[in-house]
């Protein structure tokens, strides 16, 4: 644990510390506003006017921290910054998310709220893509009902039939574990932890760069150690990113 | 059941299927060119020096397009400390940690993680009893919640500082381990960031935990609020 958290530590420490190369750009347009936050509310407190050279820093959330030549700091715009060259008088195209990169993005991360038979859920997942259409996905499942909480990790395969499009349905498959624990209130019971599989389906919604709307729905089977499997049935809905 | 049992079967099949074929065509490079074009020996094309000669040498100027690497901050991890008033088990103090995510200049999630330790309760030091055990009153919390910068400004120091601020609106939901379980829990509040720096931040969060109980005998909805003061970097 604590190898772990000094590993986090020192990547973040990298991530903030380290001398990043800056890139240095060439405004276009007769002026780019600086502004004093990253957001549309902060205001303009300099002007850089055509050919000046700029210094880019950082970027967040669509929003880039530049320096200019006199050492004044401020944010701009992604749309202004598009309008810039490089010294050799190349355009600068930036790394812009959009839905094209959603098809070609590897990384993506979800968090989801719903049901499980009844029981409140909270899911969170990871996936990476092995193609546009196909990726590989490990979920950690917590759901909290009135007489017991289930805990599921489960990993699957997921077939996004049309990555192209801004709604794209799905359709999944996996397996896992699951963990039933009684509240200690109810009528004592041992905690259980058995096998389970599922296929579901869902339908995904691109919103606006890193952002997706997801809903899905899962038919769970759990493969007890008694005389009968039980069936269970889980829908879920939230949001996810990807990277 | 057969029924079931049989989609459960054939489900499976067609997504191996289709994606196994997009696995198998993923590094063909697309036929665009006949495979039996003539070859052209030299002997055929005499002349081919005289053509390979442009008459006029074209001067354009080609533009290439760089995708620059830019440093990326749209991480933020920070840790927290203050007060939690557990509803029936007195206030006490409360520490945790934040990882929270920006995807808009307005939006943000954030995953939250705290701990405390709840006292006595009025029933227990009144009648001398003991409702839950020792180890029972640790209480901790995980909350995933969604968060909106419905203020952004700044705040000036003096007359040559100023420093940005966000006045943000959260809610969402998680779970708290109290008592030897663990309970849905919902949560909602409001927090003010400041930022000292362009990726070192202070919050100051006022947090509310909802949840369902029976812990007394009779089921109820707690309110646990949290008020706390924490720091945080981006990266």
């Amino acid at each position: 644990m604590r190898c772990l958290l000094f590993l986090l530590l020192s990547c973040i420490a990298t991530s903030v510390f380290a001398a990043t190369n800056t890139l240095e750009v060439v405004v276009a347009d007769p002026f780019i506003e600086l502004h004093t936050g990253p957001g549309k509310g902060y205001p303009v407190f300099f002007v850089v006017s055509r050919d000046d050279r700029i210094e880019v820093l950082k970027e967040r959330t669509g929003w880039y921290l530049v320096r200019e030549h006199q050492g004044r700091e401020g944010w701009v715009t992604e749309q202004q910054l598009l309008h810039t060259l490089d010294p050799d008088g190349n355009v600068i195209k930036l790394d812009a998310p959009t839905l094209e990169s959603l098809s070609r993005s590897r990384f993506q991360g979800s968090l989801m709220l719903g049901d499980f038979d009844g029981a409140s859920l909270i899911s969170l997942s990871g996936s990476y893509g092995l193609t546009d259409h196909m990726s590989v996905q490990l979920t950690l499942n917590h759901a909290l009902g009135n007489i017991s909480n289930m805990e599921m990790a489960t990993l699957d395969i997921t077939h996004t039939l049309f990555p192209e499009w801004r709604v794209s349905p799905y359709l999944s498959i996996g397996t896992g574990l699951i963990r039933t624990r009684p509240h200690t209130t109810q009528v004592q019971e041992v905690d259980t932890t058995d096998q389970m599989s599922f296929f579901g389906a869902g339908v995904r919604l691109y919103i606006s760069r890193r952002f997706i709307a997801r809903a899905e729905y899962h038919n769970n089977y759990t493969y007890t150690s008694r005389n009968e499997n039980e069936e269970s049935t889980e829908w879920k809905t939230g949001f996810a990113f990807f990277f | 059941m057969e029924n079931r049992l049989r989609l459960f079967l054939l489900i499976p099949l067609l997504v191996l299927l289709s994606s196994g074929c997009a696995l198998l065509h993923r590094n063909e490079v697309p036929d665009s060119e006949p495979n039996n074009a003539p070859v052209v020996s030299n002997a055929s094309s005499p002349t081919s020096a005289e053509i390979t000669e442009p008459v006029i040498e074209p001067k354009v100027e080609r533009r290439t397009i760089k995708t620059p690497r830019i440093d990326s901050e749209n991480f933020e991890l920070g840790a927290y400390g203050g007060v939690i008033s557990i509803e029936d088990f007195g206030s006490h103090p409360v520490v945790g940690a934040r990882l929270a995510y920006h995807v808009t200049e307005s939006f943000f999630v954030e995953g939250s993680y705290g701990q405390s330790k709840a006292g006595i309760s009025s029933a227990e030091s009144l009648f001398n009893i003991q409702v839950i055990t020792e180890p029972q009153r640790k209480y901790n919390y995980y909350a995933l919640s969604a968060g909106w910068n419905a203020l952004p400004g700044e705040v000036f120091v003096g007359e040559n500082r100023a420093y940005n601020t966000a006045l943000y609106f959260l809610i969402g939901a998680g779970s708290t381990h109290f008592a030897g379980d663990d309970r849905f829990t919902l949560n909602g509040g409001f927090g003010c960031r400041l930022l000292l720096t362009d990726w070192l931040a202070t919050h100051i969060d006022i947090r509310d935990y909802l949840y369902d109980t029976d812990l007394l005998g009779k089921k109820k909805v707690v309110n646990n609020l949290e008020a706390s003061l924490g720091l945080s970097f981006f990266f």
